[in-house]
């Protein structure tokens, strides 16, 4: 139990470490743009399909649950305010982060534990390259770029997917929808969204690259490590959001 | 008297309850060919390894050019790294980058060169390597032993001052060993040192000038070829002898 303690310790030190040199090394040295617009585009334009789906799906769904669940009470009115503020300040960036967390998070880990394990990370500082630089630095922003937009994406989509619903169940006008839309979400509340979405981006890739540089064992090491980054980065997410959110409410948005 | 290029001076290394090495001393002079032996285990890989600063060395000194490299950071080993080579058992090429981008990669990082003396430098070591037509193919199109010949050119492009071959001839056909260990010597002609792991000793001997066999994490020989090739000494008798078992099976 002790000895299980005192690793979590370690880790959280050593994933601080890595955070903190990734932003020392971030405005220090080379910087290689090249790389982070390859990154951008996997992370970002890559998951541009999923973050399609699952803005769509979000949208469709909550308006659906809401608009019967208030309609019960005559409140169906309410329901573009609710859909649109709720997307905006968590479940756009939240579900976008966590999908993205499965998709990149474990594609960050397959890619550089097999390159640990199989001595590429090695061969890097062999050549007088920091690993961290070349690795770490390109995820990591690309991640803290590509989430806020993706997160951007999927809200408006998840408005526009409450607007079908509205105008299709509830006879809602286009007009009456984005009126209440606009008038209910302030810019503070989207923009509490892409810095949820920012910060989610950055717990991924550091976490996904912390776990890929420390991969041991050969193919089975590799998907180990893939399971460990999905779990561990959506564990993260959802208690960072908690606090998040908290901090948000209570100085912020109110 | 001769200055050495590279100084072990009572390496200990331990991971966790493993003593790997426990006091290992060496001089390693300019233009030298050492051949480093010893049974699996003994450490021989991680003394190439703590060398480059791969790994940390528990106690003892390393010098390099009489300057002390083992306390040195990882950024102040970047600049060390371009003068000492690692050539890596399995080749450990980008398999994301193609032959070209493999060999660009460290010129690109170390030097300041235009794209058309990048290539021209590439295309010349291609021409050693033997591998001109491997230009643009990726790693997984190559074979194991074209895999390690690339990663020998990707050590030698900067033109480093001693190279650490890890078992390059390691898995391959006799065919293949005799073109690594031709192209290590073509290597070494331009002057520059080397230490080659290995258990092959047919390789060792025709490469190698100085042979030192390490056991229970100690130097337990260290002489030139002719002395390992003639000595009475048991270890290097049995590494002889298994040699000779390997070859009459060979034969049978």
């Amino acid at each position: 139990m002790k000895a299980q303690i005192k690793k979590h310790i370690f880790t959280i030190g050593e994933v601080y470490n890595l955070l903190q040199n990734t932003i020392i090394y971030s405005f220090s040295g080379p910087i290689y743009f090249n790389r982070i617009i390859e990154q951008i585009r996997y992370i970002g334009l890559g998951s541009i399909s999923i973050t399609i789906v699952i803005g769509l799906a979000m949208g469709l769904v909550m308006t659906l649950n809401f608009g019967f669940g208030l309609k019960k009470f005559g409140g169906t009115l309410y329901v573009p305010a609710v859909v649109s503020l709720s997307l905006a300040r968590e479940m756009a960036p939240l579900f976008t982060s966590l999908l993205i967390a499965g998709r990149v998070g474990s594609g960050i880990a397959s890619e550089i534990g097999a390159m640990n394990v199989t001595q590429q990370v090695d061969a890097l500082r062999a050549l007088g390259t920091n690993p961290i630089r070349v690795l770490v630095v390109p995820r990591f922003w690309a991640s803290v770029i590509s989430l806020p937009l993706l997160s951007s994406l999927s809200c408006v989509l998840g408005i526009l997917g409450g607007l079908i619903v509205c105008m299709n169940e509830f006879d809602m006008s286009a007009g009456f929808y984005f009126n209440k839309v606009f008038i209910t979400v302030k810019t503070a509340d989207f923009i509490s969204g892409l810095v949820k979405a920012m910060i989610f981006g950055g717990i991924i890739s550091i976490i996904a690259c912390y776990k890929s540089f420390n991969t041991t064992g050969g193919t089975k090491g590799v998907g180990n490590s893939t399971t460990w980054v999905v779990v561990t980065s959506s564990i993260l997410i959802l208690i960072t959001d908690f606090f998040l959110s908290k901090i948000f409410l209570v100085y912020w948005t109110k | 008297m001769k200055t050495p290029l590279l100084e072990l001076q009572d390496i200990h290394k331990i991971f966790g309850r493993n003593i790997v090495h426990q006091g290992i001393s060496f001089d390693v002079f300019p233009g030298e060919r050492v051949g480093l032996l010893g049974s699996s285990g003994t450490g021989k890989s991680v003394l190439l390894r703590s060398i480059i600063g791969l790994e940390y060395i528990t106690k003892g000194k390393i010098y390099f050019n009489s300057q002390r490299i083992d306390n040195l950071s990882e950024k102040e080993l970047t600049k060390i790294r371009t003068k000492i080579s690692y050539s890596f058992q399995s080749g450990a090429l980008f398999d994301s980058m193609n032959v070209f981008e493999n060999l660009a990669f460290p010129l690109f990082e170390h030097t300041n060169d235009t794209l058309e003396e990048v290539e021209a430098r590439i295309d010349k070591m291609l021409q050693e390597v033997d591998l001109s037509h491997a230009k643009f193919l990726m790693p997984s199109d190559l074979s194991g032993g074209m895999q390690k010949r690339i990663g020998m050119a990707r050590s030698m492009i900067l033109s480093p001052e001693i190279i650490l071959y890890d078992e390059p001839t390691a898995g391959l056909d006799p065919s293949n060993t005799v073109n690594v260990v031709e192209l290590m010597k073509r290597f070494s002609s331009s002057g520059v040192t080397s230490i080659f792991v290995s258990h092959d000793i047919p390789a060792i001997q025709e490469f190698c000038d100085r042979v030192i066999i390490l056991d229970k994490g100690r130097v337990v020989f260290d002489n030139d070829i002719s002395a390992f090739n003639n000595s009475n000494d048991p270890i290097v008798r049995r590494f002889l002898i298994a040699e000779g078992f390997k070859h009459a099976n060979q034969t049978t």
